[in-house]
Parts: structure tokens; C-alpha cells; sequence
């Protein structure tokens, strides 16, 4: 009787507390009304129709999946992919992390932007690069060894493509995590009589274990969700997010379509899941007590010089790619006829001006709100407590997890109808940008929130202040670095968006990545090089924007991601 | 700081507030359109359109197979109010799903099989299924250009053929529809799955496969002779070939939309007239299709008054896409060799 | 007390020096052209204020950082270009930097497994060193799960347990609290001198440096600025700056009234007080700077000579501090409260008399 009495005070405790808060009981009504609507709704609609594709509950088109080879094989593509990605992304990444933190190698500025630049482009933008350079008709191939080979589509094309593609993610988690590992330890390991080698594999690697399984783990979720690289490059090597989609458009089996977009689903919340809950506590804090120095350079001269040249290469490719759509821009028929150009500019004048237009425009939009959205989650689930909180928190870094495949066929299917008719609108558009990218803001306004004493806000708040005045005065221009991370990162992935687009675009809203895709595949690649060169030039100018006009440097806007 | 802050949101509402009513206007009448029509034409189309009346026409490009999932996905509350272009075997799926609706044009005077006998969609020109050959690839492998099925799926082409997948595009089920036409279903199946094994990518839209083969992406493509005709006269080394036993055709088609939205409906029945007219004709023209208005055809166009075209039965083809792609799909996938035929 | 050494020198630096580049590419020169010489055996305490250049002489020597000039010279061999890994002189680290993934038995045994010990001696070892320490029953945890004097003694023991002829200390105590500290350093001297290790100790701490040195070296901007004994060091320092870094003393303005053969009469106040003469030389009418410990100045009842007005008084037990206004400044003097008058109470701006202990007069030149 003791205890349920007292659990019932606690209980009431929360409520009350969050009465005596009308502002906070609001927001948090607000917020995962918005939640549930916009992240679990779809993934409801979506999934109640691969399991009533005729009407009446029937788990056919799961067994009709699992029965046929075709999509069975499917399924074992994906997984492949995203193993053998994952690994050499990682590798890639660690590499440059290590290389960047520990090793100290010359030209760090300029490999620290390396690290992370193929996140800001255009998310097939290496698929068509690497057609041009080794397609049929690549530079490569075809002018310069003069091979006639479409070896390049398929599974070879897709690894080194999404490789290059997704190391930055592997690269900024690990760089996270290094730079977390006291010096002194490798130090020390050394004044103990450890050799360089020893003191890496005894020390160092044993620390970077769970961040190289974080990294892991979050590029293999990226390789499986990927949709822009396979359609362009993928050839025959059939993978789970195109599937998804041909079946749901091209062929028009929408239940289908659904279920195997509910099937990507599973191995991308199981690892969230993992992240979440399981890595949360092996993560080891090494600073034990106060470690002041820089850290003496932990590798040896050879090592050094062997790390400087991979991520040169590396590097080297990277621009390769970078430099061969700006060329693809200015060539009248890549491969064919090599005759420089303005034509292509003035053709994707001519159909995408409008799309750039309105692509930039809704990104603007959903930009402050995304940001804005994700401190104020992150804020209420740091430093208050109300019932529900748990879930909140869970829902708001869910939908980073749910395949864009997913969410798109589950935003067609929930608002196409009242009372929540947004298909074919911008909103609906916005609506994708703001919910899916959220989950960034919100991590990286909990990570700042953490750094700043609750005694600062109770101190506002014991001076008469009430929450909004402390959010607006005290919290929020404290964690300046952190918004505008989250703000910027909101752009990049509204324009660079791919996957979940592709289902809601309409006559009205088009986005330039699908105008860019449906060019790819048509292949006209001048005018497909040309739009992701504007891309680029538009995403790149609004992070040196944001650079410039607040005063960030690239460190901290990019430095801490999941 | 905190004004930069708040001058910068201060200019991005700015600016996007800008850019937007740049754009547009809410007071002059809009269509909204899904068209199937290559972008370049679409573009010229709705553009003169626009010119000749005023009316602005919002339209995205998809697919036959993507037009009929769109417009079947939103059937509670379609967006769009009219689907212009499009292999007429879609479009007779979407009259059978339901989706279109009845419009006696006053402009459909071609001929009856090139429109719905009920009104659903009318034909704007047709279109013959051919063979794209890339001449230098051609001679690089000592190949001759075929000039039949049973030419094309034999095994001196392996690893030169594009064609598209039949389950998103119109062309590609045109191809395997025609085969099963001439064939039969049971021999037109094992004939896909030789020809499966001459195919390096099944492209999601249909053009894509001849654009290959114009810039040597592919030695050999299976498309329409419009699109092949056009990249010849562009300059490209392509030559068009038709296969003896017969080919089949498009007939791309217009319908309007059921209950797409109405203040849009008048206006969207005057584009489909406006399509099915001179004006129209001569545009689509331009691209090398023979449109069913008399107009001075391009040089080059070729008619399918002179080919041996097959006595197509585009709703037969519609009726069993369905069963017949998911057909394909096993056979391709290696799971069934054959399937009797129902 | 100095000892005569029949010690051997162990460790030699000879004209060291360290330039750093700074955040903006400026040369910093931390430590400039030292020399010393660290007898077997000896507690060595390198002291100073923050920027001297002591934890820079010091992670020279265990090899992390390589020296711009001058030679390191270890048990006669000249180790400049030897690898820290090999140089064998396990140093105690300011953050301990315990292993975290490591038990603490891991973690004691890590040198041990390098030099390829067998498993038995390894086992003992560590528990030989666990007990000399007091850490038996903690092999298996982690170090996230001690206290921070369990962590300090765990970064001891794994450097004891290799038996080492030389350990290095880099202000193994800033993280501990007051009372713990002092506990600590006794234990850490005690080991020290149990087993004759050599000991090099980095510290800001002058308590620490003069509880449990041989020898202190007292550093000031890159450079040495007196070498010695505790004792020596306290009660001789040869300069303003070590007067005042060690014992806090009172610095008063005097003027050199006469200069005799081994002492120099100066006037403070009016009155002549005789200092003894030092290695600087000073002329007739110079001004010159008195240095005297606060221990040795006193508040009297009787006239003195030496008058001032008291500003503050600070009653902290077993003694009474008395900030006393004298000749333009401030200086402060120290009351025994178990002599004399522990209850007269002046009050603020009371003119007291002041009791100079004169033997322990310093003259420097004015700085």
C-alpha cells in the first residue's frame, strides 16, 4: 500500500508539474501530436496496406515475397551491399579520422573538408560522375583505355559509389570518437614501453571499438536506403529500395510496394535500436581527470607519410568526380562528341529554372522550422520531465530511421485523403524535409544542452523568468553552434533529397533530384551534370553562408553527427 | 549575434516569399498534368499551349506504368485533371480501374481503332516498335543489324541489347504483348527469356534504351521508331530496322482524369481538344511521330500504314498486364521456365 | 643537511632548450639552455609557477617531446634520439590515464606484458605492488569505478611494477582533495625511499616541493632559478623572485646606508639594521628591497623602533596573522598564539609596534 501510494504522488507529481507549465504542457501536446501524425500515421497507413492488399487482412504479398527468388534475391543483394560498404566505409573513414586526429598529418584543414564534402552533394551525383568516367562511353574507359565495358553497372559500380558517398559518415562519427580518447592514454602506453603498433592496437583500437561499430552500423542502414545510386547505376544488381518502388509505381502493385518498404523498415529501426540503447552504454569515458596535453604524434614517420598518401588519394578521386560533372556540363554529348558548349546550360534553363526554383524555396521554408523544431524537442526532453517523455524522445530520432522508400509510399497512401489532403501540395513536401531531417537537430541539441549546467536556466527561471523567456534568452543563444549545425544539415538533405521525394513530387512542386534522375536515365547527362552542378553551387553557398554570417567554423557545424 | 540571427531569417523569408510570387499567381486558370510525352516535347507542347490561351499548365513527367500508379494512388483525391501522352494500353487500364472519365471530344475524329469506343481516351498518333542499332558498335562486333525476333534473341547478341522493364514502361509491355500476340504466350515467354539473356539493363523509362544506343551506351535498342528517327536526324549513327514477323505499335492516348479538380475540369477538356487538333499535330510532329491529324509528316517519319504492323488488341494487353508482367518477372527471375497459359 | 655525494650522477641535462610555435606561428621559448644534474636516489622536485617550463623539461626527458638543443644524458649514455618507449622511466601522469577498458590488474600488468613477463611473474608482481599500495581487492574493477585517490594509486602501481630506476611525476596530486593530497605524498615519499627509486617530481605546489625533496629546482620562465636543498632554498634564496615564490615573504623598501667587509648596513624607518652581504653588489644610498618571512616578524607590546598601522587581523587558531601598513605597503606578520598576549585584540588602524627577527633579513637589488 506504501509503495502505489507513493507511486501515485510521483505520478501526479509529473502531471502537476507540467499543469503548473502551461507552456510546456502545450508544446509537448503540440509536438507529439505532430510527431504521431507525421512519423507513425504514414508508417501506419503504409504497412495496414501490405497487410490488406485485398481488402481483408492476409500476410500473401510477405509470403509471395519470400517465396519468389526474384525477391528473395533481392533481399540478399541489399544485405551484401550494405555489408561490403559498411566495411569499407568504415575502413575509409577511420582512416581519415585517424589520420586527422592522431596522426597529425600536413593539410589538415583542407582533408578535414575532404572528410565530409560528398555529404553536401547531390545524392547521385558520384553514380553519374562515375558513368562518365567509366561507363560505356566513359573518360576512362572508353577515351583512354578504350575498353567497351558496362562492367561498371551492377554490384562494382554501387560499392565504389556509395563508398565514396557514405565515408564521411564514418569519418565524422569516428572523428567524434577519437578526439574523445585522452592522449595521455597513447602517451602513457608508451612511457610504458609500448611501440607504436602496440600502443594502437592495445589502446587506441580497443577505445574506437564502439565507434567503429557505430559507424558500421550507420552506413550499412545508408546503403540499404539508398535509392538515387542503384537506379542509375545499379544495372541488374536488383536491391530492396528500387524494388520497393517499381513495384509501387512502375507496376502499380501498391500493397506490394508497401510491404517491402515495411521489409526495409526492420534492419533500419533494429540498428537504431542497437545505437540507441545498446552502444549508449559501452561508450567509455576516458578522461579521468584533468588531461591537458596535445597529444605527442602517436605514429611513426612511415606510417605518417603511408596515411597522408590514402587520404590524398582518396581526396584526389573525390574532386576527380566533382570536376568531371562540371566538365560533363560543358561537353555536347559526353563520349561522343566532346565539342565544349553552352547548350545544356540554356536546355536546363529552359525545364529546370522553375524546379530550382521551387526545390530551393520549400527548402528555405523547412529549414528554420526543422532547426527550430529540434532544439526545442531537444530542450524539453533534456531539462524537463513530463509524462510521455520517453516516447517523445523515441519518436523524434525514430523517423531518421525509416527509409526515405518508406516514408514516401507512407506519405502518398495517409494524406492523399480528409481529413489530411496534402498530396500534390508543398506541404506535404515540407512536411517530408521537416520530420525526416529533425532527428539531426534534436541529437545535436541534446549533445550542446548537455554541455550547459542546468544552473544556468534555473537560475533564469528563480529570477521571474518563465520557460520560453529562458529558452529565447539564455538557452538558445548558447547553443548557437549546435542550431545552426542543425539548420544547415536541414538544407543540405531537403535539397538533396532523393528517396521519400520521389513519391510526393507533383505537377506543381517538382524537385530538382528527381528532374536530375529522370535526365540520368534518359541520359542526357550534359543536362543532368549541369542541374547537380547548380546544386551543388546552391548547397555549398548556403553553408558558406551560414559560415560567414554566424561566424562557425566547419568544425563545429559538421563536427558532431549521430 | 542574436541580429544576425534574426536579419538572416529575416532574408530567407525574404527571399523565398520573393522567389515564390516571381513565380506565380493564383489568379489565372492552371491544369495540373501528368504527360508520358518525351520533356523536350512536353515542354513545346504545353508551352504553346500556354501561349495560344493563357492557361498555365503545372505537368511532371511519368512513365505509362508510373502515370496509371500515380493516378490510382491518389483516387481519393486526384491531383492531377488530365494525363496527356502515354502508351494507349495504359491508358485502357486506367479506364478499366476506373480512373478516367468519359469525355465525347468534339476534336476525336481518327480513325475508331486509334479511340475508345466509350469515350475514355482518344489517340494522338502512333508509333511503331523497331530495332536501334548503333552502326559503329555494329561494325566493332561484326554484327549485322537484326532484322527479326528471332534474330534479336539469338545468342551473337548477348550483352548488346537494351530494352526497358515491361512493369514501368508502356513501350516495353507493347514489346512483350506483341510477342505474345504473334507468338503465343508459351513461345513468347521462352523467346523473353533468350532475349533476357541478351539484355544488359532494363531501363525504368522506355526512350532511355534507343538514347543508349545513339551514344553507344548499347549496340542495340528495342524502342519506338519515332524516338530512333529522331536521333538519326540529330546525326547519330543509328539504323532502324523492323522485325519480319510483325511489330506492334503504340497508340499514344489522351484522357481526362476522373474527379481530378474542378475548377480545372472545363479547362482541361479544352487542352484535350486543343491536343487532338492541327495545332497540336504539327508539334508532335516535329518529333517524328505520325499523328493522326493530317499534317506534313517530318523526314523520315515512318507510318504504320507501311509496316507490317500486328492486328493489335491494346485491351486484351491491358486486361492481362498484370498477370503477364508478373509472368515476366518470374521467368526473368528464373522461377518458372514456362507457365501454361490460363 | 647536504648530502655529500658519493651518488653517482644519474640523469644530466646539459644546455637544454625547447621553442614551441604558438597559436599564431610566433616561437615561444619554454625552456631555455637548462642544466642539471639528478643524483641516484635523489627526490627531485622541478617547482614553479604555471609557464615555467617544468612539465616541458620533464616530458623532454620521458621523450614525448624532442628537445630544440643540448643534450639528455641517462646513466652516462646520451638518449637524445631514443624512443620514449624505450627510455624506461614510467611516468605518473596528472589524469592518471588509467586505461578505461582495462581492469585495474590489466592495467597494472600492461609494461609488464610488453616486456614479455610469463604469467606467473606478472601475477605476483601485481599483487606484491597492489599491496605496497593498498589496492588489494580492486583487481577486477574498472577504473571508471574507483575513487580518485584509488585511480592515483593505480597509476603508481603501474609504474612500480616494473621496477624502474627513475619514475616521473607530473603533478600527480592537482586532482585530489586537500587532506587526501597530504596523505598521499607521504606514502608516495615513503615508497620512494623504501626502495631507492629515483624520483623527478613536477609540482606548482611549494608545500609538496619542500615535504618530500632532496633537491628543488625552482624554474621561472624557461630558466633555473636556484637549485638546492628544501632548507636551503627556504631560508637562502638567492633572488626577489624565489623569496617570494617560497614562504610568501614581505618585501620592504630600505636605503644602503653603509657597505662593510661581509655585511651592509641599510635604513628602514630611521633605524639602521645590518644584513648580511650577498653575491649582488650594492652601493651608498641605493634603494634596495628588504626581504623578511612572515614567521619572523611579530607584533609587540613594546616599542621597537619599527611602528605601523594595523589593518587586519586574522585569528586562524594556533596562530594570529596581522596585516600590518608599513612604510608604503603591506606586509604581513605571524603570531604564535601560545606565546604572550593570544587575547589583546587591536583594532583596525591602531598603531602597533613591529618585532623584526633581523637575522632573517634578505637584501635583493629593487626590482
Amino acid at each position: 500500500m506504501e509503495g502505489s501510494s507513493n507511486q501515485l504522488s510521483r505520478k501526479e507529481g509529473k502531471f502537476y508539474q507540467l499543469t503548473r507549465d502551461p507552456v510546456l504542457f502545450i508544446t509537448v501536446l503540440l509536438i507529439l501530436g505532430l510527431l504521431l501524425l507525421f512519423i507513425v500515421y504514414p508508417l501506419y497507413a503504409a504497412a495496414k496496406l501490405s497487410l490488406t492488399p485485398e481488402g481483408h487482412f492476409s500476410f500473401k504479398e510477405y509470403s509471395y515475397i519470400f517465396t519468389h527468388s526474384g525477391y528473395t534475391k533481392t533481399i540478399l543483394n541489399s544485405v551484401t551491399l550494405g555489408v561490403v560498404v559498411a566495411t569499407l566505409a568504415t575502413f575509409v573513414g577511420f582512416i581519415f579520422a585517424f589520420a586527422l586526429t592522431k596522426a597529425g598529418i600536413k593539410g589538415k584543414k583542407y582533408f578535414q573538408t575532404m572528410g565530409i564534402l560528398p555529404i553536401i552533394s547531390p545524392p547521385f551525383m558520384f553514380a553519374l560522375s562515375v558513368i562518365l568516367l567509366f561507363g560505356r562511353n566513359g573518360l576512362i574507359t572508353a577515351k583512354l583505355l578504350n575498353l567497351d565495358t558496362g562492367g561498371i553497372y551492377g554490384l562494382k559500380g554501387l560499392i565504389i559509389v556509395q563508398v565514396i558517398t557514405m565515408y564521411p559518415i564514418a569519418y565524422m562519427t569516428l572523428m567524434g570518437i577519437l578526439q574523445g580518447i585522452d592522449p595521455d592514454l597513447e602517451t602513457c602506453a608508451m612511457n610504458l614501453g609500448a611501440k607504436r603498433g602496440h600502443s594502437f592496437w592495445t589502446v587506441t583500437f580497443p577505445l574506437a571499438l564502439p565507434g567503429i561499430f557505430a559507424s558500421w552500423l550507420l552506413v550499412f542502414v545508408g546503403s540499404l536506403t539508398d535509392f538515387g545510386n542503384p537506379i542509375i547505376i545499379g544495372g541488374e544488381f536488383d536491391v530492396l529500395s528500387v524494388k520497393a518502388y517499381m513495384e509501387f509505381t512502375g507496376m502499380g502493385n501498391l500493397p506490394r510496394g508497401a510491404a517491402l518498404a515495411i521489409l526495409l523498415l526492420i534492419p533500419t529501426v533494429f540498428v537504431f535500436f542497437i545505437q540507441k540503447y545498446i552502444m549508449k552504454n559501452k561508450a567509455y569515458v576516458t578522461i579521468t581527470g584533468k588531461s591537458s596535453r596535445r597529444a605527442s604524434s602517436s605514429v611513426g614517420k612511415v606510417t605518417k607519410h603511408a596515411l597522408f598518401l590514402f587520404c590524398l588519394l582518396v581526396s584526389l578521386f573525390v574532386i576527380l568526380f566533382y570536376v568531371t560533372i562540371i566538365g560533363g556540363s560543358f561537353v555536347k554529348l559526353w563520349g561522343v562528341n566532346w565539342t565544349p558548349t553552352l547548350k545544356w546550360f540554356a536546355y536546363s534553363f529552359d525545364v529546370g529554372f522553375k524546379t530550382l526554383k521551387n526545390t530551393v524555396y520549400l527548402a528555405l521554408i523547412s529549414t528554420p522550422i526543422t532547426a527550430l523544431l529540434g532544439m526545442v524537442i531537444a530542450y524539453i526532453v533534456v531539462r524537463k520531465s513530463f509524462p510521455g517523455k520517453g516516447a517523445l524522445d523515441f519518436l523524434s530520432m525514430l523517423s531518421y530511421a525509416i527509409p526515405g522508400t518508406a516514408v514516401g509510399i507512407g506519405y502518398v497512401l495517409a494524406f492523399n485523403k480528409a481529413p489530411f489532403k496534402l498530396s500534390g501540395t508543398a506541404f506535404i513536401l515540407i512536411a517530408v524535409y521537416v520530420f525526416r531531417n529533425v532527428p539531426i537537430g534534436v541529437q545535436g541539441g541534446i549533445a550542446a544542452l548537455k554541455q550547459i549546467s542546468s544552473d544556468i536556466e534555473e537560475s533564469s527561471t528563480n529570477l521571474g523568468a518563465n520557460t520560453i523567456y529562458t529558452f529565447r534568452k539564455i538557452t538558445l543563444p548558447l547553443i548557437r553552434p549546435s542550431f545552426f549545425a542543425g539548420a544547415t544539415f536541414a538544407f543540405v538533405r531537403a535539397m538533396t533529397a532523393i528517396s521519400a521525394i520521389i513519391f510526393l513530387v507533383s505537377a506543381r512542386w517538382n524537385h530538382l533530384t528527381v528532374l536530375i534522375l529522370a535526365q540520368t536515365e534518359i541520359m542526357r547527362l550534359g543536362a543532368a551534370s549541369v542541374l547537380s552542378f547548380a546544386l551543388i553551387i546552391v548547397v555549398m553557398g548556403f553553408v558558406f553562408l551560414i559560415m560567414k554570417l554566424t561566424g562557425l567554423k566547419q568544425s563545429q557545424i559538421f563536427g558532431t553527427t549521430n | 549575434m542574436k541580429k544576425t540571427l534574426l536579419i538572416f531569417m529575416m532574408l530567407v523569408l525574404i527571399i523565398s516569399t520573393g522567389l515564390f510570387a516571381a513565380g506565380s499567381s493564383e489568379k489565372e486558370q492552371r491544369i495540373t498534368a501528368y504527360t508520358t510525352l518525351d520533356e523536350e516535347l512536353a515542354q513545346k507542347v504545353f508551352k504553346a499551349y500556354t501561349a495560344e490561351t493563357g492557361v498555365q499548365v503545372d505537368w511532371v513527367r511519368l512513365s505509362t506504368g508510373e502515370a496509371v500508379a500515380r493516378i490510382e494512388a491518389e483516387k481519393a483525391n486526384p491531383q492531377a485533371s488530365i494525363w496527356f501522352g502515354g502508351v494507349g494500353i495504359g491508358h485502357i487500364q486506367a479506364k478499366q480501374k476506373g480512373l478516367t472519365m468519359q469525355y465525347d471530344s468534339p476534336a476525336a475524329k481518327m480513325p475508331a481503332q486509334f479511340r475508345d469506343k466509350d469515350h475514355y481516351w482518344s489517340g494522338i498518333y502512333a508509333g511503331a516498335l523497331c530495332f536501334e542499332s548503333n552502326t559503329n558498335k555494329l561494325a566493332k562486333y561484326g554484327l549485322k543489324a537484326p532484322t527479326s525476333w528471332a534474330e534479336i534473341i539469338s545468342p551473337e547478341y548477348k550483352g548488346q541489347v537494351q530494352m526497358a522493364n515491361p512493369g514501368s514502361s508502356g513501350t516495353a509491355y507493347n514489346a512483350l504483348a506483341t510477342l505474345v500476340q504473334i507468338f503465343g504466350e508459351d513461345k513468347a515467354f521462352d523467346m523473353l527469356k533468350k532475349l533476357d539473356a541478351n539484355i544488359t539493363q532494363y531501363t525504368r523509362s522506355g526512350s532511355a534504351p534507343g538514347k543508349n544506343a545513339s551514344i553507344g551506351e548499347t549496340t542495340i535498342a528495342i524502342g519506338y521508331s519515332h524516338d530512333g528517327v529522331k536521333l538519326v536526324n540529330e546525326g547519330y549513327p543509328l539504323k532502324i530496322t523492323f522485325p519480319s514477323e510483325g511489330t506492334g505499335y503504340e497508340v499514344a492516348s489522351i484522357s481526362l482524369i476522373k474527379n481530378g479538380p474542378a475548377d480545372e475540369l472545363e479547362a482541361a477538356k479544352k487542352l484535350y481538344d486543343w491536343g487532338l487538333g492541327e495545332t497540336a499535330a504539327k508539334i508532335y510532329a516535329t518529333t517524328f511521330v505520325v499523328p493522326f491529324v493530317d499534317v506534313p509528316l517530318a523526314k523520315g517519319a515512318v507510318s504504320i500504314k507501311n509496316l507490317n504492323v500486328i492486328n493489335q488488341d491494346d485491351a486484351w494487353a491491358a486486361e492481362n498486364k498484370t498477370r503477364l508482367v508478373e509472368k515476366w518477372n518470374q521467368v526473368i527471375n528464373g522461377e518458372a521456365k514456362t507457365v501454361k497459359k490460363k | 643537511m647536504s648530502q655529500k655525494s658519493t651518488k653517482k650522477d644519474y640523469l644530466v641535462v646539459k644546455n637544454v632548450s625547447k621553442i614551441f610555435k604558438d597559436g599564431r606561428g610566433s616561437e615561444v621559448k619554454a625552456v631555455n639552455n637548462i642544466s642539471l644534474t639528478i643524483k641516484e636516489g635523489d627526490f627531485v622536485t622541478l617547482l614553479g609557477p604555471s609557464g615555467c617550463g617544468k612539465t616541458t623539461t620533464l616530458r623532454m626527458i620521458a621523450g614525448f617531446e624532442l628537445q630544440n638543443g643540448g643534450d639528455i644524458i641517462h646513466d652516462g649514455k646520451v638518449i637524445n634520439t631514443v624512443p620514449s618507449f624505450d627510455r624506461n622511466m614510467p611516468m605518473v601522469f596528472q589524469s592518471y590515464a588509467l586505461f578505461p577498458h582495462l581492469t585495474i590488474f590489466e592495467n597494472i600488468a600492461y609494461g609488464l606484458k610488453i616486456r614479455k613477463f610469463s604469467k606467473e611473474v606478472i601475477k605476483n608482481d601485481v599483487a606484491m605492488v597492489s599491496q605496497m599500495v593498498n589496492l588489494v581487492g580492486l583487481e577486477n574493477r574498472y577504473p571508471g569505478e574507483l575513487s580518485g585517490g584509488q585511480q592515483q594509486r593505480v597509476a603508481l602501481a603501474r609504474a612500480l611494477v616494473l621496477k624502474p630506476e627513475i619514475i616521473l611525476f607530473d603533478e600527480p596530486l592537482s586532482n585530489l582533495d586537500a587532506k587526501l593530497r597530504i596523505q598521499t605524498r607521504t606514502e608516495i615519499k615513503r615508497v620512494q625511499q623504501m626502495l631507492g627509486i629515483t624520483a623527478l617530481y613536477v609540482t606548482h605546489d611549494q608545500s609538496e616541493a619542500l615535504s618530500m625533496s632532496d633537491q628543488i629546482v625552482i624554474m621561472n620562465r624557461g630558466e633555473i632559478a636556484q637549485v638546492g636543498s628544501p632548507e636551503e632554498i627556504y631560508n637562502n634564496p638567492n633572488s626577489s623572485f624565489v623569496a617570494d615564490f617560497i614562504g610568501n615573504a614581505n618585501f620592504i623598501d630600505a636605503t644602503v646606508s653603509e657597505i662593510g667587509s661581509d655585511s651592509i648596513t641599510v635604513s628602514v624607518q630611521g633605524n639602521s639594521v645590518m644584513v648580511k652581504k650577498t653575491d649582488e653588489t650594492f652601493s651608498e644610498g641605493e634603494e634596495v628591497s628588504l626581504a623578511i618571512k612572515p614567521e619572523a616578524v611579530d607584533v609587540s607590546l613594546e616599542p621597537t623602533g619599527f611602528t605601523g598601522k594595523l589593518d587586519v587581523s586574522s585569528f586562524l587558531g594556533s596562530i594570529t596573522e596581522y596585516k600590518i601598513e608599513f612604510e608604503n605597503s603591506f606586509i604581513t606578520a605571524v603570531h604564535s598564539n601560545t606565546t604572550g598576549y593570544t587575547m589583546k585584540h587591536f583594532k583596525m588602524g591602531e598603531e602597533v609596534h613591529i618585532n623584526f627577527n633581523k637575522e632573517f633579513f634578505h637584501i635583493y637589488k629593487k626590482q
